[in-house]
């Protein structure tokens, strides 16, 4: 059990390793706290559905099995997109545009597909909260390292004063592939080199 | 034909209870919605009528009015704040053309039509470049200004210091206000007087 | 210009036809192209030292400095051999630093530096295998980050070694965007010319660039594939915009002799590696450079267009060295 939690986060982590998810990666990661929004959304949609999913996995007929994951995923995202507007209205306003688009995120359906699916509930919960935690803080991490250099702040608060002439290209599109891609590297060579 | 059958009941039922869960988050959450939606409106309008310092030496009623009119072919919001009966100022949303999109701005202005303050309510210029048009530095500098001067950054021969390496960003915003001011011009019989087509948005009471 | 010549003349000989870059080369002979190129770059370099003072020359040190150390980091890094002695970072360095406006401060062209040695070209394997020209992608990262210090142009101080008052000027083409009589009134063609204006360390003077540009010719280090056709698309389609309407457009000449045309067009543009492989390609790459400088000298908000026109074209060069691919004699196409 513990290991279908804990294999999101490095082994099997979602944008690392298995590089799925990777639009709202690169679209949010402009900020540590964009990270944390969007992260703790699609872990809810995560759990949920794989929670559900999994639950319904021998009611559902295999041949209607993808409209139906689409359908139970895209409730759930609507639900959370509902509740944000009304409760975080200006975290809302700033992920606004990529909280729908969680229904198309390929974490979900990729562990609707491959492992809610085929699983128990429980095991089906602990590799949703895995996955959602590992994807909630590779964006963490991508979205400071590009926060520090592109803006000069973390999570808001100046960290080298006002004198401070931000990396810019770093919070602007460009510099989503290129942290993202450097990242992606510097694991593959630590993965390399561990397994050597 | 048994195995159809199966397929379009299972369907049905999760579709079903789908709908069902979301009608009813959607009802639990709308009124919540609306309130922060207009909340947020508000806010900018609230700050350029400068209401909270209206509000000290309120005495009687205070209500802020909304109308919607099309204006050279854009949709435009306007704002008028009314303090027992009499107008004391409007606010004007209108946008200009910035960087990377549109910039909206709020425009505070008095009944004679200098402005009060501005606020830029939405924009997608760069970060830490062209987004330094929200600073209060360069937002102050349109305070007491109106229709009589010459709302245009200096290069283009106005009397506005645009942000350096910003230009473009700090025309969209003398583009914006330059068109709320001819608004206000043009609209202003309305404003001050008319009654016709002004939807209450908040009210405020107090006596003494 | 920069790699890969030696290959393609012999194979051009011997009427050959080559595949895509990159290609296998001979250490020793990239060598001696890329200090040679170097050495064409001396005239421009030496100019821009004397009209910009020292400063200019800390720019131009910190650059290549930078660049050659982070070639090496890299490859250290990697585990392969350390091979800065070939030039080619050393070279990057240079051409980076004459993209460079001569005020900045030396953290920006050390930034620069390292940007186009990792980002331009060992991200992408190293040596032949970086699909875009290294120094303009360290040029336009600096460029997209820190825009302001990218166009603030200390007027040019002809003096050896003066201290520089950065007494803060215009490139003729930033003028051009405040209309084409302000422009043509405060510039004139000759001093574009001798290198007399605002603008980039190495861009200024149009003389200088030429004669390194003839040295290169003569070492056959370029042909007039790429340059030529790049520079006439320029003047023939800046200058049908003048006969159409004088008065908002500007002379194809003052194109010409300002902003960094020349030192693109014969020095960057030409660059082997990110440029295609046959002659046709070449005519269409040139010419695709050409119209893409144009247009955003002309319509767009910025005032200079040559590196992104360069950096686009680049990356349309697979495309070109598929569509231009030399067919071999009786190949039949496989869909036929």
């Amino acid at each position: 059990m513990t290991n279908f939690l804990v294999k999101g986060l490095w082994k099997e982590n979602p944008i690392f390793r298995l590089v799925l998810g990777i639009c709202p990666t690169l679209a949010v990661t402009t900020q540590a706290i964009n990270g944390v929004g969007m992260g703790l959304a699609t872990t809810v949609v995560l759990v949920c559905s794989n929670l559900v999913i999994s639950a319904l996995r021998k009611f559902i007929p295999p041949r209607v099995r993808i409209p139906s994951f689409i359908v139970i995923i895209a409730s759930f995202v609507s639900i959370v997109n509902m509740i944000m507007e009304g409760f975080y209205f200006e975290l809302h306003k700033e992920l606004g545009l990529f909280i729908p688009l969680i229904v198309v995120n390929c974490i979900i359906l990729g562990r609707a597909e491959a492992f809610a699916s085929r699983n128990p509930v429980l095991s089906s919960l602990a590799d949703g909260l895995g996955m959602g935690i590992g994807f909630t803080l590779s964006l963490i991490v991508l979205g400071s390292i590009r926060e520090i250099l592109g803006a000069g702040t973390i999570l808001g608060v100046s960290l080298f004063g006002e004198g401070y002439l931000p990396f810019l290209i770093m919070i602007l599109p460009p510099g989503a592939f290129i942290s993202l891609g450097l990242l992606l590297g510097l694991m593959n060579r630590i993965s390399k080199e561990r397994s050597n | 034909m048994r195995e159809i059958g199966r397929l379009v009941l299972v369907l049905t039922l999760i579709t079903l209870i789908a709908a069902l869960a979301l009608a009813q988050t959607n009802k639990l959450t709308k009124d919540r919605i609306e309130n922060a939606r207009r909340e947020y409106e508000l806010r900018a309008v609230k700050k350029v009528l400068l209401i909270e310092e209206k509000l000290k030496e309120l005495n009687g009623e205070l209500v802020i009015e909304k109308k919607q009119l099309e204006f050279e072919e854009t949709k435009v919001s306007l704002y008028r704040g009314r303090m027992n009966e009499k107008i004391f100022g409007a606010a004007i949303k209108t946008a200009g053309k910035g960087y990377g999109g549109d910039i909206e701005v709020v425009v505070g202005l008095n009944r004679k039509g200098v402005i009060t303050k501005i606020e830029i309510v939405d924009h997608k210029e760069t970060p830490g470049l062209g987004a330094k048009i929200t600073r209060a530095l360069f937002r102050d500098q349109f305070k007491g200004k109106s229709a009589k001067n010459k709302i245009k950054v200096r290069k283009d021969g106005g009397e506005i210091d645009a942000i350096s390496g910003a230009t473009v960003s700090s025309r969209g915003v003398c583009q914006a206000v330059e068109k709320a001011l001819k608004l206000f011009s043009e609209e202003k019989e309305d404003i001050l007087k008319g009654s016709s087509g002004w939807e209450v948005l908040e009210r405020f009471v107090k006596e003494e | 210009m920069q790699k890969g010549n030696l290959q393609k003349r012999k194979l051009n000989n011997q009427k050959l036809i080559v595949s895509a870059p990159p290609h296998i080369r001979d250490g020793l002979t990239v060598r001696r192209i890329m200090w040679e190129v170097v050495l064409a770059l001396g005239p421009t370099t030496l100019l821009g030292i004397y009209i910009f003072g020292w400063r200019a020359l800390t720019i131009i040190l910190t650059s290549t400095a930078t660049a050659i150390l982070t070639e090496a980091a890299i490859q250290k890094f990697c585990k392969k051999k350390v091979a800065v002695a070939d030039g080619s970072a050393a070279l990057t360095g240079l051409l980076l630093a004459l993209n460079l406006p001569p005020g900045v401060p030396l953290w920006l062209a050390g930034i620069g530096g390292a940007m186009a040695i990792g980002l331009g070209k060992q991200v992408f394997g190293g040596l032949g295998n970086n699909p875009f020209n290294p120094a303009l992608v360290g040029r336009v990262v600096l460029l997209i980050s820190w825009p302001n210090l990218m166009t603030t142009w200390p007027k040019p101080t002809p003096g050896l070694f003066r201290s520089v008052d950065v007494v803060t000027g215009a490139t003729p083409l930033g003028l051009l965007k405040e209309g084409a009589a302000v422009a043509t009134s405060q510039v004139s063609l000759w001093d574009a010319f001798w290198g007399n204006i605002g603008g980039c360390i190495g861009e200024v003077s149009a003389l200088a660039l030429l004669i390194g540009a003839i040295f290169l010719f003569w070492r056959k280090h370029i042909s007039w594939h790429i340059p030529i056709p790049f520079i006439a698309t320029v003047v023939l389609v800046s200058g049908i915009f003048w006969l159409l309407n004088p008065a908002k457009y500007v002379h194809p000449l003052f194109h010409l002799l300002t902003g960094g045309l020349i030192l693109g067009a014969f020095f960057m543009a030409t660059d082997m590696v990110t440029s295609p492989v046959t002659r046709k390609g070449q005519i269409i790459f040139a010419v695709g450079c050409g119209l893409i400088t144009v247009a955003i000298r002309l319509f767009s908000k910025s005032p200079e267009g040559v590196s992104f026109a360069i950096l686009m074209m680049n990356g349309a060069t697979p495309l070109i060295d598929r569509w231009t691919r030399l067919r071999k004699f009786g190949e039949v196409s496989v869909n036929a």
